[in-house]
């Protein structure tokens, strides 16, 4: 499925509940090798290590883990000086400041919060694929978290811009990065209870109502690993000729208009 | 501005509480509801604010609003 031995770039680990925790082990079960980036030590001290407390020793010492704040460009020159050839990235980062760029109104006046959170969560893609792309000189696969652009969700205000303009970034960037078999695409997933996702208003709603609008039942505690799967699916070969899509791993909610009816459910 | 009314200040802004439930003996964790990334956010404004750098483990003892006050006030020159 993906490349065995392949190596391959999971950033945004914050701890074991973290989206590219999953998508890592999952990686690793199909034989690849992973690198997880963390914004930097302290967060790695006080989140990360105290939530691998309890993992078996064999799984802990397979997680390598190095330091990347996607907003500082020496950070990423560092990181990308520090590995070698690549087969594939994960770029499951994002982040606005939730009491200006989330919640009841629309604020334009907080515009550092709205430049910071676009270069976090959108722009932060295309930096990374920049220092990337030399290191995959075979061709490779990148892959960004994305969450349904398309519609308007209550609260998510100015996220929901940067991952509009996050997928047209993964469109810009499988365009320019086709000449060297560099595949780049989005996976637009359901809610999914993370540390971060905490931090979005009404997030415990959404995920609790994603039930009422999904065709097959969506299950935020659990789903994790249908996520996983399609990542590494878009990572490996079998998706070789899909490139500057958006996959949308949400149990359908996404194609559907008002509720589903009883009759309707599983 | 103090130490203590730049601390609460801070708290407020980063745990989105009211200014009125950031007193001395509130607890990050039981009584402002502060979850482990809360925490580490409020350790990095509080760096940022008063141009410090706070231990990880000084930083696992601030447990409470007072413990902060008292943390910067004893080992921030850069204070005030």
């Amino acid at each position: 499925m993906i490349k065995q031995n392949g190596t391959y770039l999971v950033m945004g680990l914050l701890d074991t509940e973290s989206i590219a925790y999953s998508i890592g082990k999952t990686i690793q079960k199909w034989g690849g090798t992973v690198i997880y980036t963390a914004q930097n030590e302290r967060f790695k001290r006080l989140l990360l290590d105290p939530s691998l407390k309890d993992l078996p020793e064999e799984e802990r010492r397979k997680i390598r883990v190095e330091f990347c704040d996607v907003t500082i460009e020496d950070d990423l020159k560092n990181l990308f000086a520090n590995i070698g050839t690549l087969d594939g990235i994960v770029h499951s980062i994002a982040y606005c400041n939730p009491k200006t760029c989330l919640g009841d109104e629309f604020h334009t006046d907080a515009v550092d919060d709205i430049k910071l959170g676009f270069h976090i969560s959108c722009a932060s893609l295309g930096s990374v694929v920049r220092y990337a792309y030399p290191k995959m000189p075979n061709g490779g696969s990148v892959v960004t978290l994305t969450f349904d652009s398309r519609h308007a969700y209550a609260y998510y205000n100015w996220m929901s811009v940067n991952k509009a303009a996050l997928e047209a970034l993964v469109r810009g960037l499988a365009r320019r990065h086709g000449k060297d078999y560099i595949r780049v695409n989005a996976v637009s997933a359901g809610p999914l209870v993370t540390k971060a996702a905490s931090k979005i208003p009404g997030f415990g709603h959404l995920s609790e109502t994603w039930n009422l609008i999904s065709p097959i039942p969506w299950d935020a505690n659990e789903d994790r690993q249908a996520v996983a799967d399609a990542v590494v699916y878009l990572l490996g070969e079998y998706s070789k000729k899909i490139t500057g899509q958006t996959l949308f791993v949400d149990g359908g909610a996404s194609i559907v208009g008002g509720a589903i009816m009883d009759h309707e459910r599983a | 501005m103090s130490v203590e009314a730049k601390v609460k200040e801070i708290i407020v802004e980063q745990l989105g509480v009211n200014a009125d439930e950031v007193t001395p003996d509130a607890s990050f964790v039981e009584d402002l509801g502060a979850d482990s990334l809360d925490q580490v956010e409020l350790v990095m404004a509080l760096e940022e604010a008063f141009k410090a750098e706070i231990p990880d483990e000084a930083a696992e003892k601030l447990k409470t609003v007072g413990d902060a006050v008292k943390y910067i006030t004893d080992n921030c020159p850069n204070a005030e």
